[in-house]
């Protein structure tokens, strides 16, 4: 699949760090603030889509492995599971046993919470990104490959 | 303010209407995305801020998938008598149940004033305690982690699915061509 | 006696009622994936207004709310909780619809559901 043209590019290359820092921002303090994982995670699969269709598929997959996106979304469901099986150290499933480290209102006060924010993030933005490549790349791989026939 | 909540949501009714009756596809799609943006206004007013984020940004993305699937089609579909006759039965049916659910709101409280039963022993807790500020994100991963895990699954589920429908390998055979994938 | 302080619930129906109509009695497959995403959006709107306090806060709690004003003056968390999960579902339904839809086209030429029936023969 092909890139666009020359403003696309050089207006991705502006614009697709603040949507990033927008989705970790979320991803990191869905505990103090509103926001929380699941946005955090669709706003990453819309950045990287933007990469991709203004880059082109073959540049974004010397960046970004198609195997690196499964591997991704399937780590970050497994990481979940396994996050919750930690609390069984405290009392119950899902407990929070690492909370109130550091004080009220920052990072690490939350215990368990941001890092089953960041896992969840992970998986919903690579399962975005697998429908996306599924829906749209393969059908212009198909067509231009009957294309040329 | 819930006669701003009403104004936005008479939008969305109308905007649900122009998707339903519209003859090119890409009106319907464009429309949905409208109703979609009134609908994360009135999250907004009605006190959940992580959801007005969330909605927009998945309301986008169902802009993007829908609009690849239709492209320049038009809805070619036309009515018979059958169809008008149809019609007349969905329309006196929906009548007859929004009257009904007039009568069954009886016995719900009235709007404004929530029953808080469950919230009241979860909003007691001090953010130290439970690790968050934010009270959504403490019942969704603290109290109610189990749903989150189902969510996550089902998330997978129809992403596997939807990849498994359209495939690489067997359709570029399919075309006649020899492919290494 | 007619109680008028659910009429925010009643629009919340006309809008589900108005996807279910368009599930059963459209033929286009895209009309019947709006009319699925439609009911989703009733559907959250009325659970999201159940829990709805009046001149209420978001359940966010700043440094300087004490426990008693904050309980007396937040809006209820628990349905958000579950409507934010039902949002991103609604996200996988459309995906696994929109590639039926997809396939469809390509296999048939069209969207038209009394057609795809007829060529089954």
């Amino acid at each position: 699949m092909q890139g666009m043209t020359l403003i696309v590019k050089q207006v991705t290359k502006l614009v697709s760090g603040f949507i990033f820092l927008f989705a970790i921002y979320h991803i990191l303090l869905g505990h103090i603030s509103p926001g929380g994982g699941f946005v955090g995670g669709v706003a990453i699969g819309c950045g990287l889509i933007l990469l991709i269709l203004s880059y082109g598929k073959e540049y974004f997959n010397t960046l970004i492995k198609d195997r690196t996106i499964v591997i991704g979304f399937c780590l970050g469901a497994i990481a979940f599971l396994l996050l919750a099986l930690v609390g069984y150290c405290g009392g119950t499933f899902f407990e929070d046993i690492w909370a109130g480290y550091g004080g009220k209102y920052t990072i690490l006060s939350g215990g368990t919470i941001p890092l089953m924010n960041i896992a969840i993030g992970i998986t919903v933005g690579a399962c975005l990104v697998c429908v996306f490549v599924a829906l749209i790349v393969f059908h212009q791989d198909l067509k231009s490959a009957k294309g040329e026939e | 303010m819930t006669v701003y909540i009403m104004i936005l949501a008479g939008f969305v009714i109308f905007a649900s209407a122009v998707a339903v009756e519209a003859k090119k596809l890409l009106s319907t799609v464009i429309s949905l995305g409208a109703a979609g943006m009134a609908l994360s206004v009135i999250f907004l007013m009605l006190g959940a801020p992580d959801l007005a984020i969330t909605q927009v940004v998945v309301e986008v993305l169902c802009l993007i998938w829908l609009i690849r699937a239709t492209g320049e089609e038009r809805d070619a579909t036309f009515e018979t008598q059958r169809d008008r006759f149809i019609l007349a039965i969905g329309l006196g049916g929906g009548g007859v149940f929004i009257t009904l659910c007039y009568f069954a709101f009886q016995s719900l409280v009235g709007f404004g004033e929530p029953l808080m039963n469950l919230s009241n022993q979860y909003l007691q807790n001090d953010p130290e305690k439970i690790g968050a500020a934010n009270y959504v994100m403490a019942v969704l991963l603290n109290f109610r982690g189990y749903d989150t895990l189902g969510e996550t699954t089902v998330l997978l589920c129809s992403i596997v699915g939807a990849c498994a429908v359209i495939r690489k390998i067997g359709r570029i055979k399919d075309a006649g061509h020899d492919i290494n994938s | 006696m007619f109680n008028h302080s659910f009429l925010p619930y009643i629009m919340a129906f006309v809008i589900f009622a108005m996807g279910l109509y368009t599930v059963v009695c459209k033929k286009n497959i895209i009309k019947i994936i709006v009319g699925l995403i439609i009911i989703d959006y009733g559907v959250n709107l009325f659970l999201i207004l159940i829990g709805y306090r009046t001149g209420g806060i978001a359940p966010i709690r700043a440094a300087e709310m004490n426990a008693e004003k904050f309980i007396n003056s937040s809006v209820d968390p628990v349905p958000q909780a579950l409507i934010e999960t039902s949002i991103v579902i609604g996200l996988g339904v459309v995906a696994l619809t929109a590639a039926l839809a997809v396939r469809l086209h390509e296999k048939y030429g069209t969207f038209d559901t009394t057609k795809i029936r007829k060529l089954k023969g």
